[in-house]
């Protein structure tokens, strides 16, 4: 069994998304969640000082959480979409702990090179709180981060999944969640 | 003409604190500011006109006490909103960034227009691979900023 681990931001306001995250990755995965309600929500500049020396992590949590990330084959996400991408929850999430070392490495060159080697998947699930028409203005920023950014630092084989409602009680949502994360 | 400056940055040891101190004695003391690292207050919002922001993009679009500060502020349409300039560093180069989307870039230039004034002017001034800028690419970039907020000056 690989293990799977699940990103959360305010699952609250995504429905059932985040146990049917959950359900859908059970059976082929040891399946770890990290609810973000209490990471600091923001880089510190003690941490933004220590961004390019070797040692860019300070917080135990947040070496934890690196960690786990380093040796996840599935990485998931399950948040609600705020402003066309992810809430700040999140971010900071990705700021805090995507640092060098973790997800890419830099060159001698400044050039970033992927470091995530045992990623197999990544799925994102997600409500958006704007209408359809309202998010068509900017896209979904979301998926550009987490499908597009973060992938440029996984292996090149690399299963996808996303899910969105524009509905939060949407009743099929979770169904298609599972369904998704079952893929992966 | 009412120029509320929107900062974001951890530490005023960087790049991005002398890019800020430029663009805010460009415009002058008419204007205000909010440091939304230290003091993230939704005071200023209902009285600006012109909206300039000055960030590090990170992951793609501005760091996470912005976005934070942009969901409050824009919790609703701010109609009287007429311009928003954006100021920002990237890591990454043009290509990667058109690649991975320019989150940012949407957020600012497309999705908040959408909630300013009809006819919401901006204006985008990036500067691409800042960790592989010389000082005097870094020199240009404040100079274009200045320039990017001389039209705002009252």
């Amino acid at each position: 069994m690989g293990s799977a681990l699940i990103v959360t931001s305010e699952p609250e306001r995504c429905g059932n998304a985040l146990e049917a995250v959950q359900a859908g990755l059970a059976n082929r995965h040891d399946v770890r969640t990290l609810d973000l309600a209490s990471f600091r929500p923001s880089m510190s500049e003690a941490e933004w000082k220590a961004y390019h020396t070797d040692t860019p992590i300070t917080d135990p949590r947040v070496a934890e959480h690196a960690e786990l990330v380093q040796h996840a084959a599935v990485l998931t996400f399950v948040y609600p979409t705020v402003m066309w991408g992810p809430p700040p929850g999140l971010k900071a999430w990705l700021e805090r702990v995507l640092v060098p070392g973790v997800a890419f490495v830099l060159d001698d060159n400044h050039r970033v090179r992927p470091n995530l080697t045992n990623l197999r998947a990544i799925g994102g699930f997600t409500v958006h709180e704007q209408t359809r028409r309202e998010l068509r203005v900017a896209g979904d920023g979301g998926k550009r981060i987490l499908l597009r950014a973060l992938r440029l630092n996984a292996p090149r084989r690399l299963t996808t999944a996303w899910v969105h409602s524009h509905a939060l009680h949407d009743d099929r949502f979770p169904g298609f969640v599972e369904q998704a994360a079952r893929r992966l | 003409m009412n120029v509320l400056t929107v900062s974001c940055h951890p530490s005023d040891d960087s790049f991005h604190a002398s890019v800020r101190d430029a663009v805010l004695d460009t415009i002058g003391p008419a204007g205000r500011h909010v440091d939304v690292y230290r003091d993230p207050t939704l005071e200023d919002i209902a009285w600006a006109t012109d909206l300039v922001f000055v960030y590090p993009t990170w992951w793609s679009t501005a760091p996470a006490p912005m976005i934070d500060w942009i969901a409050a502020a824009f919790s609703e349409p701010r109609r009287q909103v007429v311009s928003i300039t954006a100021i920002t560093t990237h890591g990454s180069g043009r290509f990667v960034n058109t690649m991975e989307g320019h989150v940012g870039k949407r957020l600012l230039m497309l999705g908040l227009p959408s909630l300013c004034a009809r006819k919401c002017r901006t204006l985008w001034v990036p500067l691409y691979n800042i960790d592989r800028s010389t000082h005097r690419d870094r020199a240009r970039f404040v100079e274009r900023a200045v320039r990017s907020v001389q039209r705002l000056r009252v």
